[in-house]
């Protein structure tokens, strides 16, 4: 089993990689999201049935992982927030300060603007927009990694435009303040 | 002063296009496997040290000792009241209140 899995991992870690760091925007929790993917990949592959493609089940995986650790992390910055003495300095959650580095210097604070109203849309939101516009995902494949139907990811991806129209206006409009 | 003009979402769109693929490195797979190795698996809390069931005992605690606090406050009698009253009834007297 051993070689096989090592092929697996040396096939779809960057990908796996990119996805969930596009939803968390924290190289070191992204790289710790991808690592469990794959170890819940190796524990739990005698369970995959084939109903859908491997690539889309390892997706699902990583984006269920992914989804985790943000859940955490919030519950953390909230633990942080009210019971300050509770949470040791060592716990806390980084910041999510990273960019892209393929984002050019002239656009860079447009893209932290862009980045940080994402990150505060709605999970499911969230997830749908990153996976279409960010990942560049077609909808079948949204589709099958979400588990919903098309209609039902078009309307969470014209939902979180909304939104992010909105949250963009209330940042420039706090940065011209 | 003259505001600056908003840049609207379809603006910021196109930046998405820039986004470059970033990869890991060659060692992830090494890194993966000394992880599997050593796999412990330990929970972040402890079960009794989480927040939630601290938080949630305190207040289980906090409400027992108000249901405690009220109860006793609605029984009890003031002192000064219940030895004039004791204090009468053993001299067979009766005390008149105008």
């Amino acid at each position: 089993m051993e070689p096989a899995f090592r092929l697996l991992v040396d096939t779809y870690r960057n990908r796996v990689y990119h996805t969930v760091l596009n939803i968390l925007q924290q190289p070191e929790e992204a790289e710790d999201a991808a690592q469990e993917t794959f170890i819940q990949v190796y524990d739990s592959i005698q369970g995959f049935r084939g109903e859908s493609s491997l690539s889309t089940w390892i997706y699902r995986i990583a984006v269920n992982k992914a989804l985790e650790k943000s859940r955490k992390q919030k519950n953390r910055e909230r633990l942080q927030k009210w019971l300050p003495w509770w949470m040791p300095e060592e716990k806390k959650s980084p910041k999510a300060t990273y960019l892209n580095p393929g984002i050019s210097v002239e656009n860079k604070e447009k893209a932290k603007a862009l980045f940080a109203a994402i990150q505060s849309l709605p999970e499911r939101q969230k997830l749908a927009f990153t996976l279409i516009q960010v990942q560049g995902m077609n909808y079948e494949e949204t589709c099958a990694v979400m588990d919903l139907g098309v209609k039902a990811v078009e309307s969470l991806v014209s939902r979180a435009k909304e939104n992010l129209r909105r949250k963009l206006n209330d940042y420039y409009n706090s940065q011209n303040v | 002063m003259e505001k600056r003009k908003q840049p609207s979402l379809e603006e910021h769109l196109p930046l998405l296009r820039e986004l470059s693929e970033v990869n890991t490195d060659e060692f992830f797979y090494t890194r993966l496997r000394g992880r599997m190795d050593t796999a412990v698996e330990k929970p972040d809390w402890i079960v009794p040290f989480r927040p939630s069931w601290v938080i949630g005992v305190l207040l289980i605690f906090l409400a027992a000792n108000c249901y405690t606090l009220l109860n006793q406050s609605a029984t009890v009698q003031s002192p000064a009241s219940e030895t004039l009253e004791s204090l009468a009834t053993n001299y067979d007297q009766v005390i008149y209140t105008y």
